[in-house]
């Protein structure tokens, strides 16, 4: 199924094409998760401090559907 | 005295006259420098019931016992006086390297009273301290402004002057320094105007003793820390606007006057848009390794042209997502143009949201303007932006800013503001913690005397649901004092609010600066005192908890979708526990037993 994946700030050196820059479409299996897609990009959960999906919290466990539109945001701050 | 250069400038502007003072011990151990000084300044001398464009009004410029010490993020100033937009007292601050040579001239503080009959600046080199007439550079804005100054007196004065709004006594003029910096807020630049004072050259070449230098070769290693952080690395790559996709996926970030809080074209106005359509360098102040600062020039090929410095995550949201521009270019001449003119950008944008939505009620039409304000119209924004600053037509009555032009059209609460101030880009209904800091705040809607992002959206220390009010008094008192301290001291509240430690490692340098030994208790107790202080000079102006208000859009207009959906502020419940919290009277006045407590008198 197609999704949506948008990587905020630092997170979009992750996108699988150079060109992407805003947003991308991932192919992913039927019934995958958002932890199975973040596995696809490799995006660190440290690094991750809010999942939505169609602008709607979410966690890993979320199981997605075709369309969905991911969005993973970093941190504002560290320490 | 370590930290502290020891002595405050005093300049008469009515009479010319100069001195300079002794820096009091005691109170420098007190209320320490920069806002907390500054206001103890205030609350000794300024007549409460002046008008602030009156001569009577003080204009403070104070730098804190932190700052060009080496540690980190120390290259900050602020300027303390009666706000003319609000009515309260205010502190505006600024970074860039203004503050650096303020303090190297060898003063902790300047503070500036009367009225020039004509227009003058203020010559600071060192220990030579002059007024100059400023007749010729009248009218200037502030980049031009900067170079006839630097020009009239020497290549390396950092420069802080202010534009046509603030000669024009616009009610969020701002003081603009190192040609690109603002002391934004709380129309800092018409009390300047109202003085005819144009701007402070200041070169300086002196050293800051500091008790212990080894100790505070910790800052390098403390850097470092940070910017191997995700604030160090984020901030330095993306600034500010990294919080557009932040508190877009939040449902935080105001749009359309603060009807909503997502915006749809919020990915054309981001920190990463910015890197690759505008940025020409990432920028700091004096003493940071953050850089967060955003040098830019508009493409070529795009309908507006210009380059500067811009925007900061608050202009995306003031004049981007909160009049519904998603026009990167647009809103980056925006920025420019308000640099230019000496304008806060944040208030700028909080009034003409606040026109769009009047117009679109038809209680403001083309005739009242010259021109439609719907929402979205970049170009007219642009217009109005030009007119306001050379308070020319409706620029004049919306210069006075936008509760009172709610006001004049029978809608006050159409204004996004408390006390007459336009609020930051963190959506009140959906941040519980940040609504009851811009209910309190002695400024009004800011974001600067105090923030909540570190709890209620990064989840640090202890995640805290931003959704709801449950310990959100006890953390709002937290986070103003903190805020408060940091100001004080001179330091940026990036590293230090926004990173867990930040308190802590404010106390470690303190103690290396000054040589006395300071706790992280002693340290918030010192914010306390000042925020304190604040309230109850407001308090002899007039203010009281009745003006702790929020507009009925976040009490009683919920979110319509999104995270957050159904959400309001809950205020009085909030207030009640607050209040209590803080030890001061139900109708929010510090009390006489806790000024006691804190020693103010």
């Amino acid at each position: 199924m197609l999704v949506t994946i948008k990587l905020a700030g630092p997170l979009r050196k992750l996108y699988k094409e150079p060109a992407s820059r805003k947003k991308e479409e991932a192919e992913i299996p039927e019934g995958s998760s958002v932890g199975d897609l973040l596995e696809v990009y490799d995006v660190p959960l440290k690094s991750v401090r809010l999942i939505t999906v169609n602008r709607l919290k979410a966690n890993v466990d979320t199981r997605l559907s075709t369309g969905d539109e991911i969005n993973v945001i970093p941190p504002a701050a560290g320490g | 005295m370590y930290g502290w250069m020891g002595t405050i400038l005093r300049v008469d502007l009515s009479s010319g006259k100069i001195e300079r003072e002794p820096l009091d011990e005691n109170l420098a151990r007190e209320y320490v420098g920069g806002r907390g000084l500054g206001m103890k300044i205030l609350y000794d001398e300024l007549n409460p019931g002046c008008d602030p464009l009156s001569p009577e009004n003080i204009l403070i410029f104070a730098n804190g016992p932190l700052t060009l010490t080496g540690a980190l993020s120390s290259g900050r100033y602020m300027v303390i006086t009666k706000s003319p937009l609000t009515g309260t007292i205010c502190s505006s601050n600024s970074g860039g390297y203004f503050p650096a040579a303020f303090k190297t001239a060898g003063y902790d503080a300047i503070v500036l009273k009367g009225k020039s009959e004509k227009p003058v600046y203020l010559w600071i080199d060192d220990d030579h301290v002059e007024l100059r007439a400023a007749g010729a550079i009248w009218g200037k804005d502030t980049r031009e402004a900067d170079r006839a100054i630097k020009r009239e007196t020497h290549k390396d004065a950092r420069v802080a002057c202010i534009g046509p709004a603030g000669e024009n006594l616009v009610r969020f003029a701002a003081i603009i320094n190192d040609a690109s910096r603002a002391a934004a807020r709380s129309g800092v630049g018409a009390v300047m105007g109202s003085k005819n004072l144009k701007g402070i050259a200041i070169r300086g070449t002196k050293g800051v003793r500091v008790h212990d230098p080894e100790e505070l070769l910790r800052a390098t290693v403390v850097a470092d820390h940070i910017k191997k952080t995700e604030l160090g690395e984020a901030f330095g790559e993306f600034g500010t606007p990294l919080f557009v996709d932040i508190m877009n996926a939040n449902n935080i970030m105001p749009t359309e006057n603060f009807r909503e809080g997502f915006f749809e074209d919020g990915d054309e106005i981001n920190g990463a848009e910015i890197i690759d359509r505008t940025l020409l360098r990432a920028k700091s102040c004096y003493a940071c390794c953050i850089n967060c600062g955003r040098n830019t020039k508009i493409p070529e090929g795009s309908k507006y042209s210009g380059r500067g410095d811009g925007p900061e995550y608050e202009t995306c949201f003031s004049l981007g997502s909160n009049i519904l521009v998603g026009d990167l270019d647009a809103l980056t001449k925006m920025n420019y143009i308000c640099n230019e003119l000496g304008m806060d950008t944040m208030d700028a944008g909080c009034t003409v949201s606040a026109i769009m939505e009047l117009f679109e009620e038809g209680l403001l039409n083309e005739e009242d303007i010259g021109f439609p304000m719907k929402w979205g119209d970049a170009d007219n924004t642009i217009r109005l932006l030009e007119m306001i600053g050379h308070a020319e037509g409706f620029g004049k009555e919306a210069g006075k800013g936008g509760y009172y032009l709610a006001g004049k059209c029978g809608r006050p609460e159409l204004f996004m503001g408390s006390k007459g101030q336009g609020f930051a880009g963190y959506h009140p209904r959906g941040m519980i913690g940040q609504a009851l800091i811009y209910a309190t705040s002695p400024e009004g809607g800011n974001h600067t005397t105090g923030n909540t992002i570190q709890p209620e959206i990064n989840g640090i220390p202890e995640p805290m649901d931003p959704l709801t009010g449950k310990g959100k008094p006890a953390l709002a008192i937290m986070r103003q004092d903190e805020s408060a301290i940091v100001e004080a001291c001179g330091l940026c509240v990036f590293p230090y609010m926004l990173i867990e430690t930040g308190i802590e490692i404010l106390a470690e340098y303190y103690t290396a600066v000054t040589g006395k030994y300071y706790t992280e208790w002693d340290i918030r107790k010192m914010g306390e005192r000042i925020f304190n202080l604040e309230r109850a000079l407001n308090h002899k102006i007039g203010f009281t908890g009745k003006d702790d208000t929020l507009p009925r859009r976040m009490t009683e207009e919920p979110h319509t979708e999104g995270i957050g959906e159904g959400n309001v502020v809950h205020l009085d419940e909030l207030l009640k526990e607050y209040y209590e919290l803080r030890g001061w009277t139900p109708d929010g006045v510090p009390s006489e037993e806790k000024l006691a407590e804190l020693g103010i008198s």
